[in-house]
């Protein structure tokens, strides 16, 4: 381990003649809590399902934990966590049978104990046996995050965490985040378009335009870069219209 | 526990809570009843119009059923196996297929480290442990619908060739889910996943024995037994490309012999077997073809 957590180098990822992501370059250090940033298609996912190893780059290099996506791409998937986008779940089954499923596919023989642990950091307890056509979308979320961290990863990717959440759930999923990073020490990659979550939880962020890096620095050394700016948001407008 | 048997208790667990399982489970009980009743009401009509004639003539003629095996009554469940069992099986398959896209799981259970093989050989051994559910269910129930219909339970050897029977229709219905595995992983919508898969089962189940038919032509005009030969081109190569490939034939052949079946006119199945088996296996062989990128498309409804 070199300290970072995730590295990409030149990473490009192109369908047919469409490039998604163009030489994209990023350190995120072990610990950080990373917020890429973008409007809608300017190529978040992607990156992340690369990371995940879910994609195969067109070109470049990316690397978590020190192993590479695309020549080891097991040793990665064991060493992360992962929620999608608008994830929903088998509806028919319960919240322990969800989450031993998914247990027993990160390669923990009994699940049971472990699926308790993480309920309780969660303060998810006594669902154990609701089915999840009964919970809303923020307790899938959470349950989302369940699935992600049984196995004990040390990074963390989420797609649009927050999406579709209503104030409460929002506040709920943002402090999980804090909690994951400060007291497991995971370090945490998310993709968001909502600037006021990421000042909140974020240590570094990432914008993405059409598929390029266009800025990447800590949240700090970014608020001082742009003093003129009032908050993130005018920073993340600024930027954009720079790069446009 | 391995990946395979993960995705595999999965799978038992997932549709067991679906009604389609239930529905399955009552349609192929319902067939091993009809079945039964079929065969016991043949065997009835039969026979009253034989003691009628007996009573009639006023001497003794051979009975109808003279050496017939019991399990002649249950001859109709092999009719329902190909029709109505390998029907169901693809769209076992297709549900299977479909359910963890629909759940929007598939990046979160591909994120993990397993592979699309594995994934695959699961959902089929899930899908084929639920199919041996559902016929061990009718086994059952053929074997009680003929105990009741004949007078007195079946002995050992034919209870073993009831059960043979069920283990070949267990093979022939695995590559009908394999094809509703493959269509499910492969459409983008449910509907034309369910649509392609119906029309191979139509291919499948009537085009290609009707075609095998005319390997025979003589026998659409007069169904002798022993078809005059052919000489015609076309229906040698007909013959040549279908026969190995006429999976339905090969059942309803193996099956009768397997029922002890009077009409039989062969009672080699050898081939029949050779060919389910080999066409069981080349299907899951046919699985290989999914990758993790075909598996995680999105699934439009």
């Amino acid at each position: 381990m070199n300290g970072l957590a995730i590295e990409t180098s030149g990473l490009t990822k192109r369908y047919d003649d469409k490039t998604v992501i163009a030489d994209l370059s990023i350190e995120v250090a072990s610990g950080e809590v990373y917020g890429l940033l973008g409007h809608n298609g300017a190529g978040k996912t992607t990156t992340v399902s690369i990371l995940t190893t879910l994609l195969d780059p067109s070109a470049g290099k990316a690397a978590v934990n020190g192993h590479d996506v695309a020549t080891d791409s097991l040793s990665v998937r064991r060493s992360i966590g992962y929620l999608p986008e608008n994830v929903q779940f088998y509806d028919a089954l319960t919240l322990k049978e969800n989450l031993a499923f998914f247990a027993h596919l990160s390669g923990i023989a009994k699940p049971a104990g472990r699926i308790r642990e993480v309920l309780r950091f969660l303060d998810f307890e006594g669902h154990d046996d609701e089915r999840l056509s009964t919970f809303s979308k923020g307790m899938r979320q959470r349950v989302g995050i369940a699935q992600a961290i049984l196995h004990e990863p040390s990074v963390l990717f989420l797609d649009e965490p927050t999406s579709g959440l209503d104030p409460t759930g929002v506040k709920m999923l943002r402090d999980t985040i804090i909690r994951l990073n400060r007291e497991l020490g995971m370090t945490i990659f998310m993709n968001t378009h909502l600037l006021a979550e990421v000042t909140k939880t974020c240590t570094s962020i990432g914008i993405l335009s059409s598929g390029r890096l266009i800025h990447h620095d800590s949240l700090q050394g970014t608020l001082a870069s742009f003093p003129a700016q009032d908050s993130l948001e005018e920073i993340y407008l600024h930027i954009e219209t720079e790069a446009a | 526990m391995s990946v395979v048997l993960t995705v595999a208790r999965q799978e038992v667990r997932s549709a067991g809570r679906e009604r389609l399982a239930l529905a399955l489970l009552v349609v192929f009980l319902g067939m091993a009843l009809v079945s039964s009743f079929i065969g016991w009401a043949t065997h009835h009509t039969v026979m009253s119009v034989y003691n009628e004639t007996v009573l009639q003539m006023g001497r003794h003629i051979p009975s109808p059923f003279a050496g017939a095996s019991p399990l002649e009554i249950t001859r109709n469940t092999i009719i329902y196996v190909v029709l109505i069992g390998a029907l169901l099986a693809t769209v076992v398959g297709v549900r299977s297929a479909v359910r963890d896209r629909k759940a929007g799981v598939t990046d979160m259970i591909f994120s993990r480290p397993i592979g699309a093989r594995a994934y695959l050989a699961g959902k089929l051994l899930g899908t084929q442990l639920w199919m041996g559910i559902v016929l061990a269910a009718a086994l059952v129930a053929s074997w009680a619908s003929v105990w009741v219909v004949a007078g007195q339970p079946l002995s050992v050897s034919s209870s073993a060739l009831l059960l043979g029977f069920f283990v070949l229709a267990w093979v022939f219905l695995l590559p009908f889910s394999v094809l509703g595995l493959i269509a499910g992983a492969r459409s983008r919508r449910e509907s034309t996943a369910l649509l392609v898969s119906i029309l191979a089962w139509v291919v499948i189940t009537f085009v290609i024995p009707q075609l095998g038919t005319a390997q025979n032509p003589s026998a659409l005009l007069n169904p002798v037994p022993s078809a005059a030969s052919t000489t015609d081109l076309f229906f040698r190569v007909n013959k040549v490309v279908l026969q190995p490939v006429s999976v339905t034939e090969h059942f309803k052949h193996a099956s009768s012999v397997i029922l002890q079946l009077k009409d039989v006119t062969s009672t080699a199945i050898v081939w029949d077997l050779l060919s389910l088996i080999v066409i069981a296996a080349l299907s899951v062989a046919a699985l290989a073809v999914a990758t993790r990128a075909s598996l995680r498309r999105p699934l439009y409804e």
